[in-house]
């Protein structure tokens, strides 16, 4: 089996630097985890999960779709140049696995989401599988594991002083020939059975079994207005979730340049789908916060067999208020039976 | 606080018997012990329900503004709550006669993340004494400096008791001036340092708008940073810095020192540091308390027409 | 063409009709190469740069030489700034999309089009592909209302054209006459009960706004039409128009994908959120 110590990280990832890859990787900022592009500054070790998920990176806050220039009747429109290749490092299984996720919405069906696509083939994903569940972590009660290879270029399992990388694509192997160098050969059992292992409180706690056929049935059950009831109406649930997908498509204009971009936007905020003259389809909490657990549990599930939900927890430590996916699914629990 | 939870049980209890209030906001139990949620009782019987702990750390006041609309409300409030309280009545989003405040005096809350950091392990319960807090975990009892275990909010509180409470459940607890000094290393801070500091403070923002959505200074019925002509939708440097600038400056004089928006937000973003040096300047320009307590003079919120600037002749809007 | 479906194509607005004081509709010419096949019922994405898009029901019936025409009712941000234009102008679109009226199954039964003010533009679509092909449908009913005569879309149409046609009976009302109108002053969903069409060998279409939606469904239930004799085109806010954006969705269906036509009966298997 092949080990990369640890000391070897910063040289390797300069080397995919110097491919000309846009290299992510988690920095400690002020406190607070973040996916940035690297430039050499110390990565972060303790972490659960980064603040930004790999979503950020994937289908990035803000896309241009098209710039244009000129008067009226006179116009030039053009596409910005394709993205350049980018390495993620340092995600954990849960963001990899969501974005598989995604795939299925963007990259199935009678379009491809081309933004998407482009990115997501120029992307490597160095993993970083998890010795430890953070408190907030359910993964393994929507099909995941600490050190799961789905969504993954490339897993590396930490050890003393260092990783086991396993490479599930060839794009992650290409990514590992950068380290060729650098890899030792060691005897070592299985990394991936230690996942089973790992302490994961939350996960236990949450039954998903059969909800989607449950909820289907009850769209106006009155238990929608008591969980909804705290919401606030904010999109941070949303924003922090790296299988939450809806985007806004928005124009800008400085005289006669402008561009037209893409950016998230959620379905909790009051005015997701306020139409000129004033009708609104979900104009209350309820209906908004009805919307984004259906979608997760329910609509998500009937189309692609799977909950759209990789208990990565950040909306668990996240919302403001305790309204989180494990809360309502326990409340769901409750009044569904 | 067994008692007071006692106490505030009855209150809410006899309130919703005799119907003086439509439902009774106070918390509830969470899907974790350590973090009670907001909790909305509609009859008498939940009123048994209501929880009051040392973890209960979302304001409420917020809450009021959707719920008035179906009739009057009662809710508990600590310091932080009664001057969001104040915020929605100065700003005539709420009547006092919807409103029954049952207050509490406040020792601080809990942070459930700090705490069991401290404790190394799960914190089941928490005693907030003066300067210490004793955690209690399944194996333990020990006992940390407040710093180590309350919310940020909490640590910089100058206004523990409510001041507009129909009913104060324990003793009043005096309020304080504002500790302001937090903002001075910033202003030390060479520009382009401060600059640096800032950008990447912004940078991080996912433009969520929880900050936005709990504060009960924020209450406009339609707000700037939705309107595109005002503020553009995009998440680059110059948005971010312009959607912070726009939102500091909107709840500037307002902003009553909750602390909700920094609670919210989930990157971390210094909010209550940008508040506080609004406030700062507020207080050495204009001689402001800090923070605001509504009801105070609003240099920047009101117009008055015996301004000691005078006005501008002949101008528009004179 | 983009393989980004986001991407539109320029295209110049070619003519600009004023149908009523609110709406206009836009003809438009492609920059480079011929118009997109559709078919009638699906819609466009139309763009003006540095304002945005908006989703367009196609009103013109395709053919290969034919340009494309949208008709926009002026409500808001884009549909503005569609009205300041003029022929000329550069504007962005891109489509089609969404399903389409299921005109093969139709074939020769009786249609009845039933149409409320700016809701005639996907009708006209349809009845125009019908009309090109008139022996392949019976007896063809257009009855159409809208707020008042001056509000009435496609007048040449709906005056001259499509009443001429054999077989075709055109049935028009308003909510409030003016001096010259000598038809009928109704609400369409009442005009149409007066009507009574026969629901026998029958497809009934009806468009419009959603609370005359409403009640010319109930209508339609009197009149003895089954919820499956009962098409309608719903209309929710969208951004992409290509399944991606989570914006149009009913329950766990896209509008913008698996409508905007809907059977009656596909409705009521669906949430009631829209
Ligand atoms: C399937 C379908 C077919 C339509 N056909 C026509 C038609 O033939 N003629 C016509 O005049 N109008 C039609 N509409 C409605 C039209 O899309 C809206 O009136 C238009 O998007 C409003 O844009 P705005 O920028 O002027 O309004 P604003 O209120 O400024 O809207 C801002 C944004 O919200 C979205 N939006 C707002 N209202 C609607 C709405 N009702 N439907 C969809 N998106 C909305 C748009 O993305 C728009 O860019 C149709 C809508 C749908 C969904
Ligand atoms: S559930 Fe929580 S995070 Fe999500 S919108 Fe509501 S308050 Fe905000
Ligand atoms: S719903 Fe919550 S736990 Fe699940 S993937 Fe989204 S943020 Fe993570
Ligand atoms: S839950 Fe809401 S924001 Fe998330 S993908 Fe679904 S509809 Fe979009
Ligand atoms: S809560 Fe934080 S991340 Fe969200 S919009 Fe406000 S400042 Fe930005
Ligand atoms: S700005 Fe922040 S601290 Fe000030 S009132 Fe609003 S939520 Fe509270
Ligand atoms: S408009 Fe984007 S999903 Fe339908």
């Amino acid at each position: 089996m092949r080990f990369l110590p640890a000391t070897a990280l910063p040289r390797w990832l300069e080397r995919l630097r110097g491919d000309g890859a846009t290299v992510w990787a988690p920095v400690d900022e002020d406190g607070v985890v973040v996916l940035r592009p690297w430039e050499g500054q110390p990565i972060a070790s303790r972490y659960v999960n980064p603040l930004n998920s790999l979503k950020d990176v994937l289908l990035p806050r803000t896309e241009t779709i098209l710039e244009f220039e000129g008067r009226p009747t006179d116009l030039a429109v053009r596409e910005p140049a394709p993205p350049q290749s980018q390495v993620v490092f340092g995600t954990r299984p849960c963001d990899a696995a969501a974005m598989e996720l995604n795939d299925r919405v963007f990259l199935e069906g009678t379009f491809v989401d081309e933004g998407f696509r482009r990115r997501r083939e120029t992307t490597t994903v160095l993993t970083v599988a998890c010795t430890v569940a953070g408190p907030h972590c359910f993964c393994r009660a929507v099909g995941g594991s600490p050190t799961a290879p789905r969504g993954s270029d490339l897993v590396l399992h930490p050890v003393e002083n260092g990783y086991l990388p396993e490479a599930p694509t060839s794009r992650g192997e290409k990514a590992l020939r950068a380290a060729s160098d650098l890899v030792e050969d060691v005897e070592h059992p299985d990394p991936r059975e230690a996942g089973r292992t790992v302490a994961m409180p939350l996960a236990e706690r949450i039954a998903l079994d059969g909800l989607a056929a449950r909820l289907r049935d009850h769209f106006e059950h009155p238990c929608w207005d008591a969980i909804s009831r705290r919401c606030h109406s904010c999109g941070l649930c949303t924003f922090v979730c790296p299988t939450c997908y809806c985007f806004a498509v928005f124009d800008s204009l400085r005289v006669t340049r402008g561009r037209r971009q893409r950016g998230w936007d959620s379905c909790q905020f009051k005015d997701f789908l306020l139409m000129a003259g004033g009708h609104n389809p979900r104009p209350t909490r309820k209906h908004r916060v009805r919307q984004r657990f259906l979608h997760k549990l329910c609509y998500f599930p009937e189309a692609y067999g799977e909950y759209q939900c990789v208990g990565c927890g950040r909306c668990v430590a996240g919302c403001p208020v305790g309204l989180h996916l494990p809360a309502v699914v326990d409340e769901l629990g409750e009044v569904l039976g | 606080m067994s008692d007071i939870q006692a106490r505030l049980r009855e209150i809410a209890r006899r309130l919703l018997t005799e119907g003086h209030v439509r439902v009774f906001i106070g918390f509830g139990p969470g899907f974790e012990a350590n973090r009670p949620v907001p909790f909305f009782a509609a009859d008498p019987d939940a009123a048994d329900r209501l929880l009051l702990d040392e973890f209960c750390a979302a304001g409420l006041a917020r809450y009021v503004l959707e719920e008035v609309r179906e009739g009057p409300v009662g809710l508990v409030a600590r310091g932080c709550d009664g001057l969001g309280l104040e915020r929605l009545l100065a700003d005539h989003r709420v009547a006092r006669e919807q409103l029954y405040v049952v207050g509490v005096s406040c020792r601080g809350v809990v942070d459930p993340d700090r705490a069991c950091a401290a404790a190394g392990e799960e914190v089941r319960a928490a005693r907030v004494n003066g300067e210490t807090v004793t955690l209690i975990t399944p194996t333990a009892e020990r006992s940390f400096p407040r710093s180590a275990c309350l919310l940020d909010k909490c640590l910089r509180c100058q206004d523990p008791t409510p001041r507009i409470a129909d009913v104060l459940l324990g003793e009043a607890i005096p309020p304080g001036e504002r500790d302001l000094a937090h903002v001075d290393a910033v202003e030390r801070m060479p520009s382009d340092e401060r600059y640096r500091f800032w950008a990447r403070q912004f940078e991080r923002c996912l433009r969520c708008l929880a900050c936005r959505q709990v504060c009960p200074a924020c209450n406009c019925v339609s707000c700037s940073l939705d309107r595109p002509e005002w503020l553009e939708r995009g998440t680059g440097l110059a948005e971010q810095f312009m959607f912070h600038f726009t939102r500091a400056y909107h709840v500037a004089g307002r902003c009553v020192a909750c602390g909700e928006c920094e609670r919210a937000c989930p990157a971390g973003i210094p909010l209550g540091l940008l508040n506080d040096k609004f406030m700062k300047d507020l207080r050495d320009l204009f001689g402001v308390a800090a923070p605001h307590r509504p009801g105070d003079v609003e240099p920047l919120g009101k117009f008055c027409p015996d301004d000691p600037e005078g006005w501008h002749e002949g101008g528009e809007g004179t | 063409m983009s393989a980004n479906p986001l991407v539109p194509e320029v295209a110049t607005i070619i003519d600009i009709v004023e149908e009523t004081p609110d709406v206009r509709t836009f003809v438009l010419e492609p920059d480079a190469g011929p118009v997109f096949a559709y078919r009638p019922g699906q819609c466009a994405m139309v763009s003006v740069f540095g304002v945005g898009e908006a989703m367009i029901s196609i009103t013109s019936t395709w053919s290969p030489e034919r340009p494309l025409e949208l008709s926009v009712k002026r409500v808001g941000r884009v549909t503005a700034a569609l009205h300041e234009a003029e022929p000329g102008h550069k504007v962005g679109v891109r489509g089609p999309y969404g399903n389409s009226f299921p005109v093969e199954e139709w074939e020769g039964k009786n249609l009845l089009f039933v149409g409320g003010g700016i809701g005639l533009a996907p009708l006209r679509a349809l009845i125009n592909y019908c009309l090109e092909r008139r022996q392949s449908y019976s007896r063809v009913d257009i009855v159409y209302g809208a707020r008042s005569p001056r509000d009435l879309c496609f007048k040449r149409e709906i005056f001259e054209r499509w009443p001429k046609v054999p077989g075709v009976a055109v049935h028009l009302t308003v909510d409030a006459a003016d001096a010259q109108w000598q038809g009928a002053v109704a609400l369409v969903p009442h005009f149409l009960e007066r009507l009574a069409p026969s629901p026998s060998g029958t497809v009934a279409v009806t468009c419009g706004p959603p609370i005359m939606i409403r009640y010319t469904l109930a209508t339609l239930e009197k009149l003895g039409f089954a919820d499956e004799q009962i098409v309608t085109t719903l209309e929710l806010k969208m951004q992409c128009g290509v399944g991606k954006c989570g914006r149009c969705n009913i329950g766990p269906r896209y509008v913008c994908l698996d409508g905007p036509v809907f059977t009656r009966a596909q409705l009521k298997e669906l949430p009631q959120e829209y």
